[in-house]
């Protein structure tokens, strides 16, 4: 993702790494979630048209339209027909409490770990493939659970 | 999702691409074959005209001095003429076989180019289909080379006036016929069409160009042997007319056919000797030689008896010969179509 | 609208089926693409539908319900073949207007923009062009006839990475634009990720695997267990199974969307390169794949 000065249009540009192994429309999903939480889009802010994303980075458009449903489904973004897709609602960062509290039952479940004989490379892969088969069984939950953070609405 | 223009189940009318359209392509798709015809036109057209002024020329000169040579001061004249202007040389069949070598030429790439090179991938699939780009490709330029070969042979024919006036060749002639006329664009269009179809079949140009000339070739043999054949030729006793096509010749005495060297010792006794458009004294004879070799032998009973095909004839067997190889033409582009459209790589 | 719909699809050439029993449903709006290695039948198929070859068994349908090779379906396909075939004596400004009067509908304007935009000179003979420019020309040119479906049987083959990317931003921005479906034959697994959503996988004239990339991707797994490989499992089938030591890693394809995993099996999902991948190899019989693709 880079900042583009520009007055009219999207304050940001979508990039792609294909090597990263992440779908390509998560990336994009990632890349406005990102921006969303370090400020660079606002409630109100366009993503980039469609069209232009596609001759940029030369993806599949409906890889891109899957991409902005995605945020819209997350209660992100919406799609105004014939104008394009804007955001609706900000990612607050997690609250510090909310934090502790992770970083706490954290960990407990590290404790448990090493008493099971798990080591710190162990931990990072099972970490991983717990997270990569996380998405498939509650999105449903994360999402609601998002849009109950996301507190700004529209601008 | 994205939006779809709008699209009908079936195209149920399409309306056809433009006649102007086409004739753009057949113009530019063949532009190159245009300029090379038309040096080839230019070249050999200023060729023909000069020598033919040339030959117009000196026939005038001559005056009374032509066939029958009667004189042997004209006689000089005459052969001066000949080994002038009567030798075509490398011409004459260069001149018989250019037909077959630019029909080849023009026809073999016009298909079999798009084939070799794979750009019949492009053509093919645009929207026009092949069926119309063939005939827009084939069809014109077919047309413009045998008109152009058509031009080529007036000016064949323009040139050799003045030997067909004085009988010292025929229109008739295996080596001239072909040329003039009609005949010489029926010859360019089959040998065209030949092309076309060699092209589609070989797939490449070379191979078509040279399998088409070489059946053109035997074609135009064989026609040229039966050709005379085509109508019973007539008869005559003593010299055909001017200007026609012998067949046959021999000699008769009182009806009976005999052989040409008894007639020619019959002739060495008086002292004349024999020869393809007349006669001459040569000293050594024993009496004087006769004013007219052919009344003394005639006198003698001898008459030669020719079969032969009148000049009149010409235009007969041209439209003749024009029809058969239009009909081939036809038959061979018809084919040539319809593989075309069947064609499944 | 399916942009192409077959039925026992076959091509015989002799006593050789270069594709057989092809059924096959490709829905509009998509990128499919047709992914194999050599002589599987990816330029059969290709040949089938622009028109330049007629079926040897089974029915075929484009754009809907329309007979290739017939007038309103050489209309609606715009066609760039491998190798780009152009007349290379003729200048560019000669093949847009070549295009433009071979077709009943063509967009000059739209050519010219995007001639000019690649920085294509329009004297220039389509001979001199770069491979990445003459592939670009033909792209345009196939473009501006605003089809419904456009077909590229492996157009960058021979070109640069950069030219490449170029050719295929080209692509999606006429999806974006005009809606067309696109039918890609390629040998680059790499990006199939990034520009198909559709795929249709052959080897040795059949169809191995074909539909959506999601619905493909949501189907399969790879599948680690320590014990042997199992082949058979109530679950799913065995694409194909890889020993490593202890460990036996497996691709399958899930029987139904919710079948319940076995406890204590770690199943992940793979990637569309490494399904086509894994497809091809199960297939192909002795000969290696020759594609190209990134390798974990």
């Amino acid at each position: 993702m880079t900042l583009d000065k520009q007055v009219n249009g999207s304050p940001i540009r979508l990039r792609l790494d294909p090597s990263s192994g992440v779908p390509t429309y998560l990336q994009l999903v990632q890349q406005v979630e990102g921006a969303l939480r370090l400020g660079f889009l606002q409630p109100g802010d366009q993503l980039p048209k469609v069209r232009e994303v596609v001759a940029e980075l030369a993806i599949n458009p409906n890889t891109v339209l899957k991409a902005y449903r995605e945020l819209e489904h997350k209660g992100l973004a919406s799609g105004r027909p014939g104008t394009g897709t804007f955001i609706e609602a900000s990612l607050t960062p997690v609250s510090l409490p909310e934090l502790a509290n992770l970083r706490s039952s954290l960990y407990r479940w590290l404790d448990e770990a090493a008493a099971a004989g798990l080591d710190d490379d162990g931990v990072m892969a099972l970490v991983d493939s717990a997270l990569r088969d996380f998405p498939d069984r509650s999105s449903a939950t994360r999402g609601a659970r998002q849009r109950r953070t996301s507190g700004g609405g529209a601008a | 999702m994205t939006t779809l223009a709008s699209v009908p189940a079936s195209a149920a009318t399409i309306r056809p691409v433009p006649r102007r359209q086409l004739a753009w392509v057949a113009w530019r798709r063949n532009r190159a074959t245009v300029y090379g015809l038309g040096a080839l036109l230019a070249a050999l057209g200023t060729y023909l005209l000069v020598t033919g002024l040339q030959v117009h020329a000196a026939y005038d000169d001559l005056g009374s001095c032509v066939p029958p040579i009667t004189t042997d001061a004209c006689r000089v004249r005459w052969d001066a003429f000949i080994n002038g202007y009567g030798q075509r040389g490398l011409t004459g069949p260069l001149l018989v076989l250019l037909p077959g070598i630019v029909g080849a030429v023009v026809g073999a790439p016009l298909v079999g180019r798009e084939l070799e090179s794979g750009v019949f991938r492009y053509s093919w699939t645009q929207g026009v289909g092949r069926m119309r780009w063939a005939v827009a490709v084939i069809l014109p330029i077919a047309v413009l080379t045998a008109a152009m070969m058509g031009a080529l042979g007036l000016l064949v024919a323009w040139r050799n006036g003045p030997l067909l006036e004085a009988g010292a060749a025929q229109r008739l002639d295996g080596s001239t016929f072909p040329t003039t006329g009609v005949a010489v664009i029926g010859w360019t269009l089959l040998a065209l069409s030949a092309g076309v179809l060699a092209g589609l079949l070989w797939r490449r140009v070379v191979p078509a160009v040279a399998s088409t000339f070489a059946a053109w070739f035997g074609l135009a043999l064989l026609a040229s042997v039966r050709r005379p054949h085509l109508m019973t030729p007539l008869t005559s006793m003593g010299e055909p007319p001017t200007g026609s096509l012998d067949i046959a010749n021999y000699w008769t005495k009182n009806g009976a056919p005999v052989s040409a060297s008894e007639v020619s010792s019959v002739l060495e006794t008086v002292g004349v000797q024999m020869r393809e458009d007349g006669f001459s004294a040569h000293v050594g004879g024993g009496s004087p030689a006769p004013t007219d070799p052919i009344i003394y032998l005639s006198e003698h009973g001898y008459i030669q008896v020719h079969s032969y095909q009148p000049d009149s004839r010409y235009w007969t067997f041209q439209w003749i010969e024009l029809s058969w190889l239009v009909l081939a033409s036809l038959v061979l582009l018809g084919l040539t179509f319809w593989l075309i459209r069947r064609r499944s790589i | 609208m399916n942009v192409i719909e077959t039925h026992d699809l076959g091509r015989r050439y002799g006593a050789t089926w270069a594709l057989q029993e092809c059924s096959l449903t490709i829905p509009a709006g998509h990128l499919t693409a047709l992914v194999g290695p050599n002589g599987a039948g990816k330029t059969t198929l290709i040949n089938l539908v622009i028109g330049l070859s007629t079926p040897s068994a089974g029915e075929l349908t484009v754009l809907g319900d329309l007979r290739p090779g017939s007038l309103p379906a050489l209309d609606g396909i715009g066609f760039v073949a491998q190798d780009v075939p152009l007349y290379r004596g003729f200048s560019v400004a000669d093949m847009v207007s070549l295009t433009r009067n071979l077709n009943r509908t063509f967009d000059v304007d739209y050519a010219h923009e995007r001639l000019a935009d690649l920085n294509i000179n329009l004297r220039r003979r389509a001979g001199q062009l770069s491979g990445g420019q003459r592939a670009q020309l033909a792209l345009t040119l196939a473009l501006a006839r605003h089809p419904r479906l456009l077909v590229l049987d492996e157009p960058t083959a021979s070109l640069d990475p950069l030219a490449r990317h170029d050719f295929m931003a080209t692509v999606m921005a006429a999806m974006a634009d005009d809606g067309v479906s696109v039918v890609l034959s390629s040998h680059l697994l790499s990006e199939l990720e990034r520009v198909a959503d559709h795929l249709v996988l052959l080897s040795d004239g059949r169809i191995r695997l074909d539909g959506p990339v999601d619905d493909l991707l949501a189907e399969h797994r790879l599948v680690t267990t320590r014990s042997g490989p199992v082949s058979t499992h109530p679950a799913w089938d065995v694409v194909e199974s890889i020993a490593a030591g202890a460990q036996t890693q497996q691709l399958v394809r899930l029987r139904s969307p919710e079948v319940a995993l076995p406890a204590g099996c770690d199943a992940r999902p793979v990637g569309i390169e490494e399904l086509a991948m894994a497809y091809l190899r199960s297939s192909t019989r002795g000969v290696g794949p020759v594609l190209e693709g990134a390798h974990r």
